[in-house]
């Protein structure tokens, strides 16, 4: 029996170290943007375009990942709290009134991280692993 | 032996010989992969960069060229003695009620200026079936500042601009309590300014312009027009909270298909008790809404009234509460909308002036083409008696019970639905509507009317409607 409980441990034991670990998504802009760091309710509020200016009044692009993005999956699901379809929803609203639309998509970390690096009014998001010093973190989405 | 040893060593030479030509092609052939490597490589790099090229094209394309479209497929059926409501049938499942296609285009012309032209069909029997053409130039000064002018839709309520698009909203169709009043066809020019105060963001929309449309209504068709509308429209939000509030002003005329209300709208005006037609008069409308939604709970009201001035036509005051409670792709809601006319004292000042008439005042109206000459020896008083009792059965009473049923309109609806995302874009929702507390009016419904042009009464204490509508948006 206890041959039996060990043999189960080590299994666990094993599950959790061979588990890729899934790093943290981080909200990331330009360094030169004044902006050191920002509540999720104000990332929230720009990426649903309730908001169209940082809280220092300048303005905001944001950019988000494609859909079936991981990272955007995270981001999603604890910044914006809200589920894909509901999104749909909410856009759908804001576009046919033409009081907002949604943000841009790029494709790939590697556009997101080019677009960052080089415009300081733009925000987006990468997991924390596919950025460099070339952007500044301002909000952490603990995984 | 020897022979056996020659045949061997001649094998080895010939092995080592060939050997030696197979090690020098496998130089060769190494020299040429390398070479296609590096010519593939150069041609990569060269379609990599003709990629980029046409990417960015198509990306600059797609940018400044936004196709959107929606679309809501109903089916839906009463169970009213009354055969018509809204389009609805009170014997078979019809499908034009709800039934609506939209495509919206928008050009972005340059990095401030943005063309937006939306197209809309709304199903329906020829009565019902309306047709919405919008265009508007945007001008995008900065965040702060931004203006419109085109045709668009008055924006009256909360959902007014997004009124079609069954997909952003729960319910099958917005309650018609509230949603009363629209103006398809207006030309506006409006300025929107922009503050934030922190997280509250602050909207001021200022507009002018003017709008005619052709509405279906119990009594008949209505034609509405404005040519000053002056409006002033306050939005925000706050995290999950958004509001609203609104208030219009405009000059107000607006003319009716039937022929018996026409003539009451002369006699009435006549009698100086307030216009059926009213003509440039003065209309103001004011509306406040408030919408809560965290992601899981949704809740939305709004209040509004419309008056105009010196009118026996109905104005309004109507509300809706909503809610809703999002349980995976599941949301059921709950909603509540009344609608009540606030002007049915002056209808019946006008009716108490129709039954004390002045004798000489029916005789003008009775006896307009000369007396009777059975009637003629009378003396006047009597003919005017005989002319005033004759209006009352004739005219009075049959114009109280117009007026009574047709503009006196008492309404509530308890709507109890659901909506299910089947997919990003694609919602199907099933709702059943109670409507009752019609308090001796017609509410909404078209009831037919007898010879005389009265509308009939509504036999109904409450009527049920179920509808059930797939809704997409792309």
């Amino acid at each position: 029996m206890i041959k039996r409980f060990n043999q189960i441990m080590q299994c666990f034991i094993l599950l959790i170290l061979i588990n890729p670990a899934i790093a943290d998504v981080v909200v990331i802009v330009h360094p030169q943007n004044p902006i050191n760091s920002l509540t999720r309710e104000q990332i929230a509020d720009l990426f649903l375009d309730r908001s169209k200016s940082f809280p220092d009044g300048k303005l905001s692009v944001p950019i988000n990942l494609v859909d079936e993005d991981s990272s955007r999956q995270i981001f999603v699901k604890k910044v914006l709290k809200r589920k894909t379809t509901q999104l749909r929803a909410y856009w759908a609203d804001l576009i046919f009134t033409g009081k907002g639309k949604p943000p841009k998509k790029v494709d790939f970390p590697e556009d997101m991280l080019d677009l960052v690096s080089n415009n300081p009014s733009i925000i987006g998001y990468l997991d924390l692993e596919d950025i460099d010093d070339s952007v500044k973190i301002v909000y952490r989405i603990k995984n | 032996m020897k022979r056996w040893l020659i045949t061997c060593a001649l094998l080895l030479n010939s092995l080592i010989i060939s050997s030696g030509a197979y090690s020098e092609s496998t130089e060769e052939l190494e020299r040429r992969i390398e070479k296609i490597e590096k010519e593939l490589e150069k041609s990569k790099k060269k379609s990599r960069v003709y990629y980029d090229r046409l990417s960015g094209k198509i990306d600059k394309v797609s940018d400044s060229i936004k196709l959107n479209a929606f679309a809501t497929a109903g089916l839906t059926k009463s169970d009213s003695k009354v055969p018509d409501y809204n389009g609805i049938d009170n014997n078979a499942w019809i499908t034009q009620t709800d039934s609506v296609l939209g495509v919206q285009m928008g050009f972005q012309v340059n990095e401030k200026t943005k063309i937006t032209t939306q197209f809309v069909s709304k199903g329906g029997d020829e009565a019902h079936n309306t047709r919405t053409e919008w265009a508007y130039i945007t001008y995008t000064h900065n965040q702060h500042v931004k203006a419109r002018a085109g045709r668009m839709r008055i924006p009256y309520y909360m959902l007014s601009e997004s009124l079609e698009v069954g997909y952003s909203y729960n319910w099958v169709r917005p309650p018609v309590e509230v949603y009363n009043l629209t103006s398809n066809n207006g030309e506006l020019f409006d300025v929107i300014l922009s503050k934030s105060y922190s997280r509250l963001n602050l909207n001021l929309q200022l507009f002018t312009g003017r709008y005619a449309d052709t509405q279906q209504a119990p009594i008949g068709t209505l034609v509405f027009e404005s040519e000053n509308v002056l409006g002033s429209i306050l939005y925000g939000n706050y995290g999950n909270f958004s509001g609203r509030l609104a208030y219009i002003g405009l000059d107000f005329t607006s003319t009716i298909s039937n022929p018996g209300v026409q003539s009451l709208d002369t006699l009435t005006k006549s009698l100086g008790v307030g216009a059926l037609q009213p003509n440039e008069d003065y209309a103001y409308f004011s509306n406040v809404g408030l919408k809560f939604d965290n992601g899981k709970l949704q809740i939305m009201g709004e209040y509004y009234q419309f008056d105009i001035d010196d009118t026996l036509l109905n104005v309004y005051r109507g509300w809706y509460l909503m809610g809703g409670y999002r349980l995976g792709s599941w949301t059921p809601y709950l909603s509540f909308s009344s609608l009540s006319t606030h002007n049915n004292d002056s209808r019946e000042t006008a009716i108490a002036a129709l039954n004390n008439i002045p004798g000489p005042v029916a005789r003008s109206i009775i006896f307009a083409e000369g007396v009777p000459p059975d009637l003629a020896a009378l003396p006047d008083e009597q003919i005017n008696e005989q002319a005033r009792q004759i209006f009352v059965a004739q005219i009075a009473t049959p114009s109280a019970l117009t007026l009574r049923r047709s503009f006196n309109v008492e309404q509530e609806t308890l709507s109890l639905g659901v909506r299910w995302d089947i997919s990003p874009g694609l919602a199907l929702k099933l709702q059943a509507d109670q409507v009752s507390g019609f308090e001796g009016g017609n509410g909404l419904f078209t009831t037919g009317a007898d010879a005389n042009g009265v509308p009939n009464e509504l036999s109904d204490d409450s009527i049920n409607i179920l509808s059930l509508v797939i809704d997409v948006a792309f």
